[in-house]
C-alpha cells in the first residue's frame, strides 16, 4: 500500500516526464489556430445577423399585414434591406434589387407573397452560397460549407453554381487538394457535376479582409466614403464592396488593392447601413 | 479582431503552443485528438479575445480548454473508441514516454483525469482548479483523492522510465 502523500509525489515526478516530450511538429499550428477562429467569428456575426434579418423580416411582412388588413389584391410593403418579387393576380411584378443587394455577386433572397399577402421565402431559392433551385448537388455542398469554412478555409475559395439549374457546381480552390477534391466528390450527389478551379485568395482571406473593411467602415465614413454592404464575391475571387463617395472605386481599391476588392459606386448619401449580411 | 488583437493572439499562441499542446495530450492520450482540442478551445479563445483582461489569456485558454474537453467527451461516449492511437510518436522514447503516461491515465472518469493534471502537472491549487473548471472545491477533493485512489496501484508499480522513474 502506497501512503497517500507519496503517491501524489510519484504522480507529480510521473507527470512531468510530459516536459520531456516534444509535440509532432506542425509548423502551421498558429496559422490554423488564426484562421479557425476568423471562421468562428464569422460563424457567429452570421447567426446573429441572420437572427436579426428573419426577425425584420417577420416585423415587416406582419406589420404590413395588419396595416392592409388583409385585403385581396393588395400589394405588400417589403422590408428595406430586401428585393422583392410580389405576384399579383397571377402576373409577376418585380422591383430590381438596389445596388446593395446586387453588389457582391451573390443575389438577395426574393419574397413572394404568401397567404394573407404576408411576404414568405420560398423554400430553398437563396442561400448565402446559391441563388435558384433546390437540387440535391446544391444541398450537398452546402451542407459541406461549415467543414469548407472552418478546416478547409486556406484552401478553399468559393463555390457557385455554372448555370440557372444548380446541377453543375463550381469549387474554387487556392490550390489543387486531392484529399479536399476526393471529399467534396464524395460527398455531392453527382460526382461528375462538380468542377475543380483554382482561386488566387483563400475564403479565410477574403473573409479576413471583408471584416477589415467592416472595422474600417466608419473611418472610411469621415473621409467620405459610406459603406453600404461588403460580401464576398466567389465567382469574382474577389470582396465586393458597394459603397457611395468621391472616388470610392479608386479610393478602395487603392487602400485594399485592386485585386482584392470590387467597388460598387452608389449615389452620394445611399447606404450606410449594412443592408446585407456580410460575407461568411 | 483588430490587427494588433491577432497579432497579439499569434504571438499568445507561438509561445504557448507546445504547453497547450502537452496538457491536451495528458488529456485525450493522444496527439491528434489533443491538436483537435486545442485548435477548437483556441478558436473560442479568439472570438472572445478583446474581452479578456491582459494578463488572464493563458487561465481563459486553460478554462476554455477544460470546458471543451468535457463537454467533448460527454458527446465521445456515444461514438465507438479504439484504443490504438493514431500516429506514432516521433521516437522511440517519445514513443514510450506517451505509452505510460496513456497507460497511467486510462480508465480515469474524465473529470478526475481533468483534475489530476491541473492539479499535479500544473501545480494548481484546489481553489483555482475549482475556478477553472466550475465546480465545487470539496467537489475538486474528493475528485482527487478517488483519482489518487484509483492510481495508487499503478503507481506502486515501477513501470515509468526517464524523468519520472520511481527511484
Amino acid at each position: 500500500m502506497t501512503h497517500p502523500d507519496q503517491s501524489e509525489q510519484q504522480l507529480r515526478r510521473a507527470l512531468r516526464t510530459m516536459n520531456d516530450l516534444e509535440p509532432p511538429t506542425d509548423e502551421l499550428f498558429v496559422q490554423r489556430a488564426v484562421i479557425r477562429g476568423r471562421a468562428r467569428t464569422n460563424r457567429r456575426r452570421n447567426t446573429l445577423i441572420a437572427a436579426a434579418a428573419a426577425l425584420v423580416v417577420v416585423a415587416g411582412g406582419g406589420g404590413a399585414w395588419l396595416l392592409q388588413g388583409g385585403l385581396p389584391g393588395a400589394t405588400t410593403a417589403s422590408p428595406a434591406s430586401a428585393p422583392e418579387v410580389m405576384s399579383d393576380q397571377g402576373s409577376k411584378s418585380g422591383a430590381d434589387s438596389d445596388a446593395g443587394g446586387s453588389a457582391g455577386g451573390r443575389e438577395q433572397p426574393t419574397l413572394s407573397a404568401g397567404p394573407d399577402n404576408v411576404p414568405v421565402r420560398p423554400p430553398g431559392v437563396a442561400s448565402d452560397w446559391f441563388v435558384g433551385p433546390l437540387t440535391p448537388q446544391r444541398a450537398a455542398i452546402e451542407g459541406l460549407a461549415p467543414e469548407l469554412t472552418t478546416s478547409w478555409s486556406a484552401v478553399f475559395s468559393g463555390a457557385w453554381a455554372k448555370d440557372d439549374t444548380n446541377e453543375h457546381i463550381v469549387v474554387a480552390l487556392t490550390h489543387p487538394d486531392l484529399a479536399l477534391e476526393r471529399w467534396i466528390s464524395a460527398n455531392v450527389r453527382d460526382a461528375a457535376a462538380v468542377e475543380f478551379v483554382t482561386a488566387t485568395h483563400s475564403y479565410a482571406d477574403k473573409a479576413a479582409l471583408a471584416e477589415r473593411i467592416h472595422a474600417d467602415s466608419p473611418a472610411l465614413a469621415t473621409e467620405g466614403i459610406v459603406i453600404s454592404t461588403v460580401t464576398q464575391d466567389y465567382r469574382a475571387d474577389r470582396v465586393a464592396v458597394a459603397a457611395s463617395g468621391t472616388d470610392a472605386i479608386a479610393r478602395l481599391q487603392q487602400r485594399y488593392g485592386a485585386d482584392w476588392v470590387t467597388v460598387t459606386p452608389l449615389p452620394q448619401g445611399a447606404g450606410g447601413t449594412f443592408a446585407t449580411p456580410p460575407p461568411r | 479582431m483588430r490587427r494588433t488583437d491577432e497579432e497579439a493572439f499569434r504571438a499568445f499562441v507561438t509561445e504557448r503552443q507546445t504547453v497547450l499542446r502537452r496538457r491536451a495530450f495528458l488529456l485525450c492520450g493522444n496527439w491528434a485528438d489533443g491538436d483537435e482540442l486545442v485548435q477548437e478551445a483556441l478558436a473560442r479563445v479568439y472570438v472572445a479575445w478583446h474581452r479578456i483582461t491582459p494578463g488572464a489569456e493563458a487561465a481563459y485558454t486553460r478554462r476554455t480548454m477544460m470546458n471543451v474537453y468535457l463537454n467533448d467527451q460527454r458527446k465521445r461516449r456515444r461514438e465507438v473508441l479504439t484504443d490504438q492511437t493514431p500516429e506514432p510518436a516521433v521516437t522511440d522514447h517519445d514513443r514510450e514516454l506517451a505509452l505510460t503516461l496513456t497507460e497511467l491515465l486510462k480508465d480515469l472518469p474524465d473529470k478526475q483525469r481533468a483534475v489530476i493534471v491541473l492539479r499535479f502537472w500544473e501545480d494548481l491549487t484546489v481553489p483555482q482548479i475549482a475556478e477553472c473548471t466550475g465546480v465545487a472545491e470539496g467537489t475538486i477533493k474528493s475528485q482527487i483523492s478517488r483519482a489518487l485512489a484509483a492510481l495508487r496501484d499503478r503507481l506502486a508499480e515501477p513501470p515509468l522510465t526517464g524523468a519520472g522513474a520511481v527511484p
